[in-house]
């Protein structure tokens, strides 16, 4: 098959209907909830992409609506912040389906983006830990997630991690802890939490605005751009590919009647999000 | 109302759900201690008060005042972790009342204590700007009497 062909096929989809079928795959990718919940969303989720046409019934995503959040309550408040997205998502095909309306899912799709990036943002603004940096500096020394890319990309040492977290993890409810870690630490690990406090902030707030200002604003003009470099950088590094796959599917929906090329990066963006999920690139090069 | 001025209004159906969530998440932040990474606020990877950086210590006291600490394991695990990341008096409270019931267990099984109170505390650590030393606070304190409300 020629990736010519290949192109013209997911271009002859529907951005409604390339939507719905990545946020079903996405559903199938990473199940969500307990035993009770999740056979329920896997079935529904193969029928809808098995049986044409049943991508746009209200009562599927009325159905996985419903699912989703039953899921969010009955974790509460556990859920992760994606678990609610998923549920207001879900909700959003419904309504499109059950109106018959097209525009309800582009615009729901356009304000779920720019306000989740919105609040993500201003979480990080308005937090005194976040800013100073001391939120990377313990989070890629705590994290397990990050141990590979902080040895990767810095001069620390996985001892050096294990010493940090027996120190940042002890038990000082009446005794103070030492003054300081058992180690300096390495300038490049220093620099690595600061410009990921950096880029972070200003990646995010990015998105937020272009999301939310007017389509014919420069900033406007530029936000699937945006989402593609947050989804190709953040999500190599962050294990929380679920969410990805979610915001590539928004991003896939509130992308009609913009160039036909950007619904083929978000298909390629979603793809590559699958590589990242399964190959831990990070351990092989350490 | 005709169809098209319905579908404009419930079509903001999840925009406004997402409001109220996050408002209720900003709520419960301030005056629950909520964790900024829960509640569907979007506060992840925004904040060192993470679930794993708070402690929760449930201590057995018998009536002649000898106080046990509490491993919590098997299904208390989970109450465990939804009290730490939000510790609401109604989270506290179910915690406390089905660690209560598996003290209470034990002792028909034998087990040598005769549980007069128990007492929660959630501890949150804070890490200094220049060396990361942590410092823990207590951030809720509760004491729970099963046994005086059954009589």
């Amino acid at each position: 098959m020629k990736i010519a062909h290949l192109k013209q096929d997911v271009l002859s989809y529907d951005s409604w209907q390339l939507a719905a079928k990545l946020t079903l795959l996405t559903l199938l990718l990473s199940p969500v909830g307990d035993w009770f919940i999740r056979p329920f969303i896997l079935s529904l989720c193969v029928i809808g992409l098995l049986i044409s046409d049943l991508w746009r019934s209200a009562s599927l995503w009325g159905a996985l609506a419903l699912l989703t959040g039953t899921r969010v309550y009955l974790d509460w408040p556990l859920a992760d912040n994606h678990a609610y997205l998923l549920s207001y998502w879900c909700l959003a095909f419904a309504l499109s389906a059950w109106f018959q309306n097209k525009s309800i899912l582009q615009d729901n799709a356009r304000y779920l983006i720019g306000l989740t990036f919105a609040f993500a943002a201003w979480q990080k603004w308005a937090a005194p830990d976040y800013i100073n940096g001391v939120f990377f500096l313990t989070t890629f020394l705590l994290d397990e997630r990050f141990e590979n890319f902080v040895v990767l990309f810095s001069s620390i040492t996985f001892e050096q991690i294990d010493m940090a977290r027996d120190y940042l993890e002890g038990d000082y409810r009446f005794e103070p802890a030492a003054e300081q870690l058992p180690f300096a630490i390495p300038d490049s690990f220093w620099w690595l939490a600061m410009v990921s406090t950096v880029w972070n902030l200003f990646e995010q707030t990015l998105i937020a605005v272009a999301f939310l200002v007017p389509r014919h604003f420069l900033l406007g003009r530029l936000r699937d751009a945006a989402l593609l470099i947050f989804c190709f950088s953040i999500y190599a590094v962050v294990p929380v590919v679920s969410f990805g796959w979610l915001l590539l599917s928004m991003g896939v929906a509130q992308c009609d009647g913009k160039s036909s090329t950007l619904r083929v990066w978000y298909l390629f963006a979603f793809l590559v999000l699958i590589f990242y999920y399964e190959i831990p690139w990070a351990e092989l090069l350490v | 109302m005709n169809a098209v001025t319905y579908a404009r209004v419930f079509g903001w159906l999840p925009i406004f759900l997402l409001f109220i969530v996050v408002a209720q998440h900003f709520f419960l932040v301030r005056t629950q201690h909520l964790s900024p990474w829960l509640g569907g606020g979007f506060g992840m990877f925004a904040s060192t008060d993470v679930g794993s950086s708070r402690k929760i210590i449930v201590t057995a006291i018998s009536k002649n005042g000898e106080e046990n600490p509490i491993t919590l394991a098997g299904h208390l695990e989970e109450l465990y972790q939804r009290a730490r990341g939000l510790p609401s008096a109604r989270q506290l409270d179910e915690l406390a009342q089905a660690t209560w019931k598996e003290l209470e267990r034990e002792s028909v099984e034998g087990k040598e204590f005769s549980l007069a109170l128990l007492r929660i505390e959630v501890w949150k650590t804070h890490y200094n700007v220049k060396s990361l030393q942590p410092e823990m606070a207590q951030i809720v304190l509760k004491i729970f009497d099963f046994e005086h409300k059954k009589n």
